[in-house]
């Protein structure tokens, strides 16, 4: 059997505030395997986000192991979290959080410059990462000239340009129209059946779900078995 | 995309602040390098001086002008090589705007004796000893008001109620500040009835040797303790550093004065730039989770505002050397003071002290904005 890409193991994360301890994952246990595409669903502060901050190595676990690749990802210290992420992870936000003074080509273009690649390397690849999300005319603008349904286009085209290891999209569609929504999850689900591409999505949206290969449900910080979803009156 | 692009653009991503942070670093760099060339200038005259060289005033005030008689008294103590009368007369060159230069009655004989930097030509010499309303001017001067050997410069009397017809007969080679004094004969002033006649401003002096020096002045004062004219002697650099002591402890006044510039500007840099990091609180968490690392983060927010007050810094400085190169400062100062170059040096030195500012400003938030985790920095609300 192979290894699983991400691997968790006993995994909790209480934050304490002041004296109140908020238990925000309790005990997970999940395994992703290279090339899928699961949604983590849930109602507000269920800690899907928490639980994917803690696979992207943004945020340490209480207790538990989380590895990627095999690699243990709360071991390491922050400057090879840094160096880990920007080869192995690619992120996609609800808010696009794309820099403003930044032409789209120059937004995909951030995370290479932290790579060893020349200038005319790094152009092929933006071009080719443009390309690929359907904005190759789109290269000079800036975010402020772009609708959200493009700016997340380009959000996915810097999550994608450094060729990582798995992505990770945190309610990508929260702020988009049905129409953009539907043509981001199409291109996800494109980069997952094409390009073989690990994605974890975080959504409380059904809809976008379905484009997902497999669904996990988390309820107050617990995952529920597979199949289990979290119960009706929340998702109301 | 260059870093130095990324950086750039950053620091001026919200222009208006941008350019009123500049324009603040820029009127401060301005006023900075403008004190400090100014007491480099004062030191630089100061250097010029001779040594050898003594001047004898009147001992209440430089106002109050001395007999002609002493001169021979003068030269008879031992040490003293020769003795040259010199008055200022301070009269108006067609008017104010054209009287860059000041203006010495001599003893055009005795002149070159005290004052051996004074070159001029041998038969430019004799004629300016020979000519009674002759005159010799430096050549910067001569060059600027077009004159030429033979040129009738006349002076109009403000102190002195007298004008005097000059013609130019030696055009002499010098420093700046030695080129910006013209020197006529002291009999053609004592000719016209007045106050001033059988008077001198002052006696220079020149003496045989360093040793000479204190000897010498104890005994020209001494020669005149109780006369109704008591004498004051000191070196020429003691006599010129009277001048700038009137400005009171000038070099004390210019630190305090710069010193609270720098800190101003400063604060103001410091509240800018903390503003601008805390309104990107969210795109540095973006950053970090690009795979920017802390120190990456930190160097590219503290060379944002390092740019801005580099810019600003260099802009003040330029402004500086350009302003007060093109402003005809010996016209405005009536050739007291000859320029004000604010030296490729100071730029520099401004420019790093700018450099600095940038850097202390901005290294506590962006420290701080570095330090959030990634997960805190994308919740934050800004």
């Amino acid at each position: 059997m192979t290894q699983p890409l991400v691997e968790i193991r006993n995994l909790s994360r209480i934050f304490r505030r002041d004296s109140v301890e908020v238990v925000a994952l309790k005990d997970i246990n999940l395994d992703i395997p290279e090339g899928d595409f699961l949604a983590l669903m849930g109602p507000s502060g269920s800690g899907k986000t928490t639980l994917l901050n803690i696979i992207a190595g943004l945020d340490k676990p209480t207790s538990g192991v989380v590895r990627v690749g095999g690699i243990e990802v709360q071991r390491m210290n922050e400057d090879e979290l840094a160096e880990w992420r920007n080869h192995h992870v690619g992120f996609v936000f609800q808010t696009f959080n794309l820099i403003p003074v930044l032409t789209a080509f120059e937004n995909v273009e951030l995370p290479l410059l932290l790579t060893g690649l020349s200038g005319q390397e790094r152009r092929e690849h933006v071009l080719t990462a443009l390309k690929l999300v359907g904005l190759a005319d789109r290269v000079d603008h800036y975010p402020r000239q772009l609708s959200g349904g493009q700016e997340q286009r380009v959000a996915i085209a810097r999550a994608i340009v450094t060729d990582p290891t798995i992505i990770l999209a945190d309610e990508p569609t929260g702020n988009l129209d049905a129409r953009s929504a539907e043509e981001i999850l199409t291109l996800l689900q494109q980069l997952n059946e094409q390009l073989h591409k690990t994605i974890i999505l975080v959504t409380h949206d059904p809809r976008a779900a379905h484009y997902a290969k497999h669904e996990r449900h988390l309820e107050k910080g617990v995952l529920l078995p597979p199949g289990v979803t979290y119960t009706v009156e929340e998702r109301a | 995309m260059s870093y130095s692009g990324f950086v750039w653009r950053n620091g001026t991503r919200n222009k208006r602040r941008a350019i009123l942070t500049m324009l603040s670093v820029a009127l401060a760099l301005f006023v900075l390098s403008t004190l400090v060339t100014f007491v480099k200038e004062i030191d630089r005259n100061l250097e010029e001086t001779n040594p050898l060289r003594l001047i004898t005033r009147h001992a209440v005030s430089l106002t109050n002008p001395l007999p002609v008689r002493y001169r021979a008294r003068i030269e008879s103590i031992p040490g003293v090589v020769a003795v040259t009368p010199l008055t200022w007369f301070g009269g108006i060159y067609i008017d104010e705007a054209h009287t860059d230069f000041m203006q010495f009655a001599c003893d055009a004989k005795t002149l070159f004796d005290v004052y051996p930097e004074i070159a001029l030509p041998p038969e430019q010499k004799e004629a300016f000893i020979k000519d009674r309303t002759g005159v010799i001017v430096g050549r910067r001067k001569a060059e600027k008001h077009g004159w030429k050997l033979g040129d009738k410069i006349t002076l109009k009397g403000a102190i002195y109620p007298v004008d005097l017809e000059l013609t130019l007969r030696g055009i002499f080679a010098g420093t700046p500040n030695q080129e910006a004094a013209i020197y006529f004969h002291r009999e053609y002033l004592d000719e016209f009835p007045g106050w001033w006649q059988g008077t001198v401003g002052t006696f220079w002096i020149r003496v045989d040797a360093a040793d000479s020096v204190p000897r010498v002045i104890e005994a020209i004062d001494a020669q005149f303790r109780n006369s109704d004219a008591p004498t004051r002697t000191e070196t020429e650099r003691a006599f010129n550093m009277g001048f700038v002591s009137m400005l009171g402890n000038l070099k004390g006044l210019v630190a305090a004065i710069s010193s609270v510039i720098i800190f101003t500007i400063l604060l103001v840099t410091a509240n800018t730039m903390a503003m601008s990091v805390r309104e990107r609180i969210r795109e540095i968490a973006v950053l970090k989770s690009l795979g920017f690392r802390r120190r990456q983060v930190v160097g590219l927010l503290i060379s944002e505002g390092m740019a801005i007050t580099l810019t600003g810094g260099l802009i003040g400085c330029l402004g500086a050397r350009l302003i007060w190169t093109s402003i005809d400062l010996a016209a405005f100062s009536q050739g007291f003071f000859q320029q004000l170059e604010v030296s490729w040096r100071i730029i520099s030195l401004g420019g790093l002290v700018a450099a600095l500012v940038g850097l202390l400003s901005t290294v506590i938030p962006a420290y701080h904005a570095a330090r959030l985790t990634v997960a805190e920095g994308l919740r934050h609300v800004g």
